[in-house]
């Protein structure tokens, strides 16, 4: 925690659930690295919550889930998500998906955990989370993103931004973070 | 269905929802920090409600809930 900026340090210790906590004191890691944000007020926050860099042109998206915490710089606007593969929520894919996302889908739960990376990257690269309702689009015909999805260790992770690109990734450990 | 129905019936469906035991929960439990920032257990909640009781939660709304109070709060006042 001691490696922390202060805002960060007591986002962390709010939480009373060691994962999310862990995952709090990652992104805040993986931000000084890549970003290398010191002091708290090198970030602003749009009133959906959406993060950029103040002063600095490129962009940034954070994400965590399962066992992992992701980070994705741009030059270009940019979301980011990172799902654990499981078992497909059916009550959860009523409100995301749209009918013929839900067909497409198909009780694949490789590809609804895809598709949801697919639909909150987007929904974080536009900046109004889910204020961007997310069944009004559909990522599989007419959408205005474009996005890049990978797989790791069961886990599934995408990139969506407005024009074409490739994920460039690398993997560190907590201990590479933390300089030990 | 009464406030102290409607309290039993939401912390059910966290317990389904989050994976929890109902006994563990109560209307002062903190959503994000107790149990989970996931969107996507946040949007299973929302839609669960929706089927159960027949309540609309906006999912912009539904990322503002501090507790489990909050959502009980707002689906009361939507009866």
């Amino acid at each position: 925690l001691a490696l922390l900026t202060p805002e960060r340090k007591k986002k962390a210790k709010t939480y009373k659930n060691t994962d999310e906590r862990l995952r709090s004191v990652t992104a805040g890691l993986l931000m000084q690295k890549f970003l290398n944000i010191t002091q708290d007020g090198q970030i602003i926050y749009t009133q959906h919550g959406k993060p950029f860099l103040k002063g600095n042109m490129n962009y940034f998206s954070l994400s965590h889930g399962g066992n992992y915490s992701v980070i994705a710089v741009h030059k270009k606007n940019i979301g980011i998500d990172i799902e654990k593969i499981g078992y497909g929520d059916a009550m959860a894919a009523r409100l995301m998906f749209t009918t013929d996302e839900k067909a497409w889908i198909s009780g694949s739960n490789t590809r609804f955990y895809a598709l949801w990376t697919q639909k909150e990257s987007i929904l974080k690269a536009d900046g109004r989370g889910f204020s961007l309702s997310p069944n009004s689009f559909s990522v599989l015909s007419g959408c205005a993103w474009e996005t890049d999805t990978f797989f790791y260790d069961n886990h599934v992770i995408t990139c969506a931004a407005k024009s074409p690109f490739k994920i460039e990734w690398e993997l560190i450990s907590a201990k590479e973070l933390m300089g030990v | 269905l009464d406030r102290k129905e409607l309290e039993a019936k939401i912390i059910s469906f966290f317990a389904t929802t989050y994976d929890q035991e109902a006994s563990a929960l109560s209307m002062d439990t903190k959503i994000k920090e107790e149990l989970s920032s996931s969107s996507m257990l946040m949007v299973s909640l929302v839609s669960t409600i929706e089927n159960e009781i027949d309540v609309m939660i906006p999912l912009p709304d539904a990322g503002k809930f501090k507790t489990i109070g909050d959502v009980v709060d707002m689906v009361e006042g939507q009866l």
